[in-house]
């Protein structure tokens, strides 16, 4: 009798793609975190004008926590977006999303992109090696 | 239409790294002062003649910011605006909405800049932001295609 090998299928997960002050900007990272007054009812996204309601029909989510303590595990995401946002510092709105938490929520490897909207040498990319943020060819 | 916003905007990032906006702002006022636009300090003298825009943006990591600069600066070289004064300001330097007052007088449901401040004959007439902000300033100076979005 003939027997069949069985080979184990290794499904690779997609990458958990996470866009820091996000509103959905990024058509291919669905998770934006961002602070609370997006929740506003007259509030709408600076690039597109759109609501949270017609973002989410997007197919976008959004997690609603302030720039200090993101919540998400340690070493659990794979590529951190920050769009059109200071890094490190304080605008009206209080504080900006920070590097070291960024570095804490990154898997070792994971990639940082700043400026991914940004033509040319306006975006940078770097990857997380050593548990600190390494700038790569953009 | 000379970018000289996003040209130096493209140049400082070209050299710079994660905190590259703290550069940007630095250098700011100085890019502004070869520019039509003006670099508005809180006390700044406000004409009581004609049509006053005043924009707050953020040169440090905002390219549509920039785009919008650029697009302001050269529609100040059209004579249909020469009537027309466009003072500037960098949200950097206001680290509290109620710094913002000192700006713009009712700034109250600001999220995102170009924060904005209309004044005819020297009466403030209205403020909007973001989104709206920008699409004002566009179609008011003639270069809202720059700014259609998808």
């Amino acid at each position: 009798m003939r027997q069949k090998t069985r080979k184990a299928k290794t499904v690779k997960k997609p990458p958990i793609r996470v866009n820091l002050a996000g509103e959905g900007e990024l058509p291919d990272v669905k998770i934006n975190q961002n602070l609370k007054h997006i929740l506003e009812p007259d509030w709408i996204s600076s690039r597109y004008g759109k609501s949270i309601t017609k973002i989410q029909e997007e197919g976008h989510q959004f997690v609603i926590s302030d720039n200090l303590h993101l919540p998400f595990r340690s070493n659990a995401i794979d590529e951190v977006y920050v769009a059109s946002i200071s890094l490190d510092s304080v605008t009206f709105l209080g504080p900006t999303p920070r590097t070291s938490e960024i570095l804490r929520i990154l898997k070792t490897g994971g990639l940082f992109i700043l400026n991914p909207l940004d033509p040319g040498a306006g975006r940078k990319v770097y990857r997380k090696v050593q548990g600190t943020l390494r700038r790569m060819q953009s | 239409m000379t970018k000289r916003f996003e040209q130096f905007y493209m140049k400082a990032q070209k050299k710079g790294d994660l905190y590259t906006d703290r550069m940007i702002v630095k250098a700011f006022p100085e890019i502004v002062s070869q520019s039509r636009l003006n670099y508005w300090h809180p006390g700044d003298y406000i004409s009581g003649k004609g049509y006053r825009v005043i924009v707050g943006v953020a040169p440090g990591w905002d390219f549509l910011d920039i785009k919008l600069l650029d697009g302001l600066d050269y529609a100040l070289s059209q004579e249909r605006f020469s009537g027309y004064r466009i003072d500037v300001f960098d949200i950097s330097d206001c680290q509290r909405l109620e710094d913002l007052h000192q700006y713009i007088p009712e700034p109250e449901k600001a999220y995102h800049t170009p924060l904005v401040g209309v004044w005819k004959n020297g009466v403030f007439q209205k403020s909007l932001s973001g989104y709206d902000g920008r699409l004002f300033l566009a179609e008011r100076f003639g270069f809202v295609e720059e700014f259609r979005h998808p």
